[in-house]
């Protein structure tokens, strides 16, 4: 601002110098001008009284010109410079006059020359010569300005030849008659100069003056305050944004500074958020315990943490802005190379838990686990890699500990389970001896015993059965010849019938019983026996309302048995059952695969018991709720001939012929009363030795 | 229509003349009887029967060697057999015989009914 008060002022200035200067030189040639007018006039009509020496006639010339103000002087001279009339000379005039009389004399056009006194006035004397009229005055030589040297005519006639240049002179010299001179007081000239000087320094003074002024108003009104928010975006620009600008005004400028104070207010708020929030995730940062960095996607180093620093023996300006390979070992994990995690990570957004190598400072290498994770902008830009490492030097010390221990642990198992394997194979020699003996044994009872005791029922039967046929034939040819309406004839008839059959019945028990037929013993699913035994029995559980729960039921071990005997088995089992829920009931039918267990053994109600504890066998249940059997009798079910279903049909050789089938296939069967009432019949098979 | 023929060949005489009364009684069947298994293929060559019966346990030959004879027989070979047994088995709980290892078997005591139904079935199928 204060620049331009100096410009203006100086402008000003300049202006004035300038006008005055202008002036000054318009006054000057202004009196030159009049100078050579009234010298010319007064050239023009002195002629006359310079020839005939009439002073009188040229004092009055002169007299009149001396009437104007700025005329001070007034002289004529003749050639040889004497003074043929003169006004207005004075002493100190005539002094400075003296330097340039001989000048004068020599003059062929007009002149004007600037005279200072002694006294220190100032004159312009404007001198021209007169000519006689006969001799031919160069024209324009009575020009109002002949002093002009540079003229056209007389520049031609100067280069055209100097010769006549030079004889043209003398001859103007030689007619000239006299010279005029004519004195002009710079007295009123410099009064007027001063005057304009004076005007000029009031306008400049008056225009610095307001120059000033403005300049001061706009200061005050205008820069001062912007100059205060100026210095405030200063403070502002330093952070400093606890700057305030002070009140100032209350126009525009005022509102502006408000606004100012509150985006400074509000900037400084944020600020403080930012760093709050900036304070905060740093804290976190450098308070995790494991390790982390960022790195930008060149796989330069930006941030690390406190924990990495630590483990890696780095100081934190030390790492960062390096390449990430600088802390990976490459020896590690060969394919985790820092470029295939880079990648993987670009390329899936998150890794887990890698096991890979730290290398530290020092050279060591320390195991961690490594995830990373890669940060975007909101544009989808890769910015940069999270990652983010655990030291497991612990844990994997602690692995391998263990890892030794186990192999220890290992070892010792390994003994022991071959010294198992030798029992094991000791006991399985021990059990192949017991079934060797025990086939025998069977072997022995079966060709011996039974052979025998079946041969002679065989005989019995085909020697009874014949005649039964015999019979039964004879009945029923004799029944269609007698009489029907017999009533007698016909119950004889009837009896004969059902006699046979029930001797038949009797002599097919004792057939079953000694076995003939010899086991044909296949691998079988024994709930695929179950399956099919109860279709065939079907229809006596609807007769008697009896409803079947088969329990599910998994795959359980194939069990070596004949098929139709087992069936004759079940059948049997179910039947009774069936037939001791005479108001219906359920019958549950259970099958499990276990190992022979000391309860198992405790009841027997066999000859022998074929179990073995802790042996595999498959363990079929068949559950009834009817009335159950009477204690008192309840060891005598397996005896032959022993019946209960008086003359109903009973052979009393069922429950002995399915307990020697079961006997046969070297399994178990228990029946008894279940606690919450009913009966429990259970049939133990082995199964397949594999 | 002519009456269909039955060879029964079984040592138990008693037995074979019932059975033979009964099938005649129905007047459907022409029966011829005879008490020895070495007999029968002659008796098949002169009576040509459209079924045999035949007994298992024969003094002089079982039933199963006298199948054998037929099956090298050109006229026996395509007759087919009941086999009748009083050994029983557990398949006597079927009445009316069944199959047992590719041949038909039935359990004595039979009733004639059975027994008939036991033909007709045979014959049907052959």
């Amino acid at each position: 601002m204060i620049t331009i008060s100096f410009l203006i002022m100086g402008v000003a200035s300049l202006l004035s110098i300038f006008f005055i200067k202008h002036e000054t030189r318009i006054i000057h040639d202004d009196l030159k001008e009049l100078g050579l007018v009234l010298a010319n006039n007064l050239a023009f009509n002195a002629e006359y009284g310079i020839l005939t020496s009439n002073t009188s006639n040229l004092s009055n010339l002169i007299e009149g010109i001396i009437k104007q103000s700025q005329v001070a002087y007034c002289i004529i001279q003749d050639t040889n410079g004497n003074t043929l009339v003169s006004k207005g000379l004075n002493k100190d005039l005539l002094d400075s006059l003296d330097k340039i009389n001989s000048k004068i004399l020599k003059i062929i056009q007009s002149n004007v020359e600037y005279i200072e006194t002694q006294e220190g006035k100032q004159y312009y004397e404007v001198s021209i010569p007169v000519f006689s009229k006969q001799i031919d005055t160069p024209k324009g030589e009575m020009g109002l300005f002949e002093n002009d040297q540079d003229s056209d005519v007389s520049q031609k006639q100067l280069n055209s030849s100097g010769d006549a240049k030079l004889s043209r002179n003398e001859k103007l010299l030689n007619s000239r008659i006299g010279v005029v001179r004519i004195g002009l007081s710079l007295e009123v000239a410099s009064s007027l100069e001063k005057r304009g000087r004076q005007v000029a320094m009031i306008i400049t003074f008056t225009i610095v003056v307001v120059a000033g002024l403005i300049t001061t108003l706009l200061t005050g009104v205008a820069v001062v305050p912007i100059r205060k928010l100026l210095e405030g975006t200063q403070h502002i620009a330093k952070g400093e944004l606890d700057f305030k600008v002070s009140e100032i005004s209350n126009d525009e400028i005022g509102q502006l500074a408000e606004s100012f104070n509150r985006m400074t207010e509000d900037l400084r708020r944020s600020r403080n958020e930012l760093i709050k929030a900036k304070e905060y995730t740093d804290n976190v940062i450098r308070s995790m315990a494991d390790v982390l960095f960022v790195i930008d996607p060149n796989g330069v180093i930006r941030t690390v943490n406190s924990a990495a620093t630590k483990i890696l023996g780095y100081k934190e300006s030390e790492i960062t802005d390096k390449p990430i390979d600088m802390i990976f070992a490459e020896e590690g994990n060969i394919k985790a190379t820092p470029n295939w995690i880079t990648k993987r990570l670009t390329r899936e957004g998150v890794l887990n838990d890698l096991e890979i190598n730290f290398k530290t400072k020092t050279g060591n290498t320390i195991p961690i686990i490594f995830s990373g994770s890669v940060m975007r902008n909101k544009d989808g830009v890769i910015e940069g890699i999270v990652g983010i490492a655990k030291d497991i030097t612990e844990r994997k010390r602690a692995q391998l500990l263990i890892e030794q221990k186990n192999k220890k642990l290992e070892e010792v198992n390994q003994s022991l389970i071959e010294n198992e394997k030798k029992l094991k194979n000791m006991l399985l020699d021990l059990k192949k001896a017991h079934d060797d003996l025990q086939d025998t044994q069977f072997q022995l009872f079966q060709s011996e015993k039974l052979k025998v005791v079946g041969r002679l029922a065989s005989g019995v039967a085909h020697e009874v059965k014949n005649p039964l046929a015999i019979i039964l034939q004879g009945v029923q040819y004799l029944s269609k010849k007698l009489p029907k309406d017999n009533q007698n004839v016909v119950d004889v008839i009837n009896d004969i019938t059902n006699a046979v059959h029930r001797a038949d019945t009797v002599i097919k028990g004792v057939l079953d019983y000694s076995s003939l037929s010899e086991l044909k013993i296949e691998s079988h699913d024994i709930n695929n026996v179950i399956n099919m035994t109860l279709l065939l029995v079907k229809h006596e559980f609807n007769q008697n309302h009896v409803e079947l729960i088969r329990l599910p039921y998994q795959d359980i071990p194939k069990v070596k048995i004949d098929k139709n005997k087992i069936e004759q088995v079940l059948i049997n089992l179910i039947l009774n059952s069936v037939q001791a829920m005479p108001k219906g009931g359920k019958l549950t039918i259970k099958v499990e695969a276990r190992k022979v267990m000391v309860e198992d053994l405790t009841f027997n109600q066999m000859d022998d018991e074929n179990l073995i504890l802790g042996e595999s066998v498959v363990v079929v249940d068949i559950e009834d709720t009817g009335t159950g059997i009477p204690p008192e009798i309840l060891n005598k079910i397996f005896d032959p001939f022993f019946t209960t279903k008086g003359g109903k049909g009973g052979t009393g050789l069922g429950l002995p012929i399915v307990k020697n089938i079961v006997n046969l296939h070297r399994g178990k069967l228990t029946i008894q009363n279940r606690e919450e009432g009913g009966v429990r019949s259970r049939i133990y098979f082995k199964t397949e030795l594999t | 229509m002519d009456k269909k023929k039955i060879l029964i060949v079984d040592d138990e005489e008693s037995l074979s003349r019932a059975i033979k009364l009964n099938l005649e009684d129905t007047g459907e069947y022409e029966v011829r009887t005879e008490n020895r298994g070495s007999k029968a293929l002659g008796a098949v060559h002169e009576f040509l029967p459209d079924l045999v019966i035949l007994d298992v346990i024969m003094p002089d030959m079982d039933g199963a060697d006298v199948e054998k004879l037929f099956e090298k027989d050109q006229i026996a070979k395509n007759i087919p057999i009941i086999f009748l047994t009083a050994i029983a088995t557990k398949d006597d709980t079927k009445d009316r015989g069944t199959m047992i290892g590719g041949r038909f078997v039935i359990a004595k005591p039979i009733s004639i009914d059975k027994l008939i139904e036991s033909i007709e079935e045979r014959l049907r199928l052959r």
